[in-house]
């Protein structure tokens, strides 16, 4: 090496460098805008007195109207056949206690869907964190990775020459096999490449383009 | 350095910017709810506040179906409402705000690494 103590990068890794490229140009123009419009989306329902918050409430208190809407009919009902109006006074007083039962399930509803709310609010903030970590695990593991650069190839190149001082030896014997496998095999048919997993590669990041059949 | 350790190296600081931009801020907002000590108290306020409304709402929304019925309270009724609607509604009151303080303690207690609350479970259990 005369001196020279910088490891050259194979053409594996410098592809493998342009692929992580690639990889990241995709998430960029592809995948970050969809990740922002979640967080802006997230950030909007968790605010006070959202959409979804007052949507929330809606549903909840709608739901026990029409409960006790029901409730209502058939107590009306129930005094009637007892033979005790709804003019009568315990039929006022049983027409008060279903309303005053209305509202403490209406006040309890919509505090339980406004909470549920703020719980959604998080697991969504929980969610993006959670993707983000994913993100910083990567930068440890790519620093990881520029810090090892170097120690593996020198342990790929030592490998190499270790298989070429091997090859050396082991050639004679390979092309006696090779002779000897070819006389055996019947002449034509020539067998097609082996693709990966015998089907075409594809980067994790196009995988999900057209897997969803 | 070459190609590849260049790129990484450029690829791992772009990394880093976006995980900062991004992602920190969010981490800032759970960190920020799971360690107020005042949100319980304050989910507590909100849920109250409901109740209030909703019984609130309750006393006219009777007495217009009590018109629309064609009856109304003689004086003894009247108070006999206004003991129970005043019992019912301390009632609810303090059942909402045990249920808020309970769901926000149990979601701060899940940011922080203890299972998630079952918010319905929450509902069920108490009596809601």
């Amino acid at each position: 090496m005369g001196g020279n103590d910088s490891v050259k990068e194979t053409p594996a890794q410098q592809a493998l460098a342009q692929h992580a490229n690639n990889l990241m140009s995709d998430y960029q123009m592809r995948w970050a805008p969809v990740q922002q419009r979640m967080i802006e989306v997230t950030n909007k329902m968790g605010a006070p007195d959202s959409g979804v918050r007052e949507a929330a409430a809606g549903r909840a208190g709608a739901d026990v109207e029409a409960q006790f809407g029901q409730a209502g009919q058939k107590l009306a009902a129930g005094l009637s056949s007892t033979g005790a109006g709804v003019g009568s006074s315990k039929g006022k007083l049983a027409m008060g206690g279903l309303s005053l039962d209305k509202a403490a399930a209406k006040g309890q509803n919509i505090a339980i869907s406004d909470q549920a709310v703020t719980h959604a609010y998080m697991q969504g903030l929980s969610s993006i964190a959670a993707m983000g970590r994913g993100e910083r695990a990567q930068v440890d593991t790519g620093l990881a990775d520029q810090a090892g650069m170097s120690a593996r190839q020198a342990a790929v190149d030592a490998d190499i020459s270790l298989q070429n001082r091997m090859g050396n030896a082991q050639v004679a014997g390979q092309a006696a096999g090779l002779g000897y496998s070819a006389a055996k095999k019947p002449s034509g048919g020539e067998q097609p490449p082996a693709g990966i997993n015998g089907g075409t590669y594809l980067p994790n990041s196009m995988r999900g383009q057209n897997n969803y059949r | 350095m070459g190609f590849a350790s260049n790129t990484y190296a450029a690829l791992t600081r772009q990394q880093w910017a976006d995980y900062v931009s991004t992602y920190v801020p969010i981490e800032n907002k759970l960190i920020g709810f799971a360690t107020d000590a005042t949100q319980p108290a304050k989910a507590m306020a909100a849920a109250s506040q409901n109740v209030q409304n909703a019984f609130a709402a309750q006393e006219g929304d009777f007495q217009r179906k009590m018109q629309g019925l064609g009856v109304s309270l003689t004086a003894d009724e009247q108070a006999a409402q206004q003991r129970a609607a005043g019992l019912s509604k301390s009632l609810a009151d303090v059942q909402a705000q045990n249920v808020a303080q309970s769901q926000t303690r149990n979601l701060q207690y899940g940011l922080m690494g203890s299972p998630a609350p079952d918010a319905t479970k929450q509902a069920t259990q108490s009596g809601v």
